[in-house]
């Protein structure tokens, strides 16, 4: 016989056998919560490194302007605050629960994740407002000009808007991403109830 | 599960067999062809939702398993972090008298090189060379050409 052909019959054997075989929906939904995991770490690291950015770059530009130390030193608080609350709260999922562990647990967790990620929006906007209007008075008594102060924090204002936007996005995102692995969680345990 | 979800599983049920022999074909062993597999089911839905139908749902399923099977073994890097899937079969270990034969194929197949294996495969599952060709990124006349070349290697061994 052909081996070409031969070899199509020996592959119609193998896909035969496969096809016998039930790939569990399990280890594949657990394949997918770790990916999305992955996306709402990355996306817990890009929001870190700009707090990093802001305590560095940004203290040594409000240093530049005259900024009082104190100011700088309740940027780098709040910041700091944000940079260890991120980390914290991102820790508490732990991949090798996704692989393998009790996906209770894991709900559990993502869950105290997702609740973080809801109530940053009620802790972050009233701390913007503040620090935005602790900038502006401290700014307004280095210059003793209204045009220039307005000037700057009309900059700082949009460019403020802009980047809150993002975050709010990105927040949003993130807040999708966990209820999605909530909902996929919730598959798997309907999945086993059934297969007792 | 959102739709997406849905036919993402549904399409896995119905392509899982062609995956996982292709993902055997490029394996060394049983951790070998999970780490593919997965790797491929993770390709696979990162690009379903982008999936615009404008080619086949099987070309598309051949040719994202046939990149990630060939980049896999150009890296030779697996994850870390690996996720057993359960096919309860291994398909290097059991000797029953079907398993020789897909042994033998086996054999044949790990004897040519991952482009040969790519095309061969492809052949093996009924494609066109129009398709082999859009898959594996030549021409249909080069797929014809390098398929006597596989025929006279094979018949060599």
């Amino acid at each position: 016989m052909d081996e070409l052909q031969e070899m199509r019959e020996q592959l119609a054997a193998l896909k035969e056998k496969l096809n016998k075989q039930e790939v569990v929906n399990d280890h594949l939904i657990r394949s997918l919560l770790n990916q999305k995991m992955k996306v709402v770490n990355q996306k817990g690291w890009i929001s870190g490194i700009a707090a990093l950015f802001v305590i560095t770059f940004g203290n040594w530009m409000f240093h530049q302007m005259g900024l009082s130390t104190c100011f700088l030193i309740g940027t780098t608080i709040m910041m700091t605050i944000c940079c260890v609350a991120t980390w914290i709260s991102h820790s508490w999922v732990k991949a090798d629960n996704i692989a393998t562990g009790d996906l209770l647990i894991v709900a559990k967790q993502v869950g105290r994740l997702r609740k973080v990620y809801v109530n940053w929006i009620y802790i972050a906007i009233p701390l913007i407002v503040i620090w935005f209007s602790w900038l502006s008075f401290e700014y307004y008594h280095i210059v003793q000009d209204y045009i220039a102060t307005t000037a700057m924090l009309s900059g700082g204002l949009i460019g403020g808007l802009i980047g809150g936007i993002l975050g709010f996005k990105q927040n949003k995102k993130v807040v999708r991403e966990l209820d999605e692995m909530l909902r996929q969680i919730n598959d798997i345990s309907e999945l086993d109830i059934k297969k007792r | 599960m959102k739709p997406t979800e849905k036919e993402f599983a549904a399409l896995v049920k119905e392509q899982k067999s062609t995956i996982y022999s292709i993902c055997y074909m490029f394996s060394k062993d049983k951790d070998e062809i999970d780490d593919l597999f997965q790797e491929t089911l993770i390709h696979l839905w990162q690009g379903f939702e982008k999936f615009r139908n404008e080619s086949k749902i099987e070309t598309w399923v051949y040719r994202v398993t046939m990149n990630t099977c060939i980049s896999m073994e150009r890296k030779e890097k697996r994850r870390g972090e690996r996720i057993p899937l359960a096919v309860d079969i291994d398909l290097f270990d059991e000797n029953d008298k079907e398993m020789e034969q897909v042994q033998m194929l086996y054999k044949r197949i790990q004897k040519l090189g991952v482009f040969d294996r790519a095309i061969i495969m492809l052949w093996l599952e009924n494609l066109s060379y129009d398709e082999i060709g859009e898959i594996v990124g030549i021409s249909a006349k080069n797929v014809s050409v390098r398929l006597v070349r596989i025929r006279e290697q094979l018949k060599k061994q």
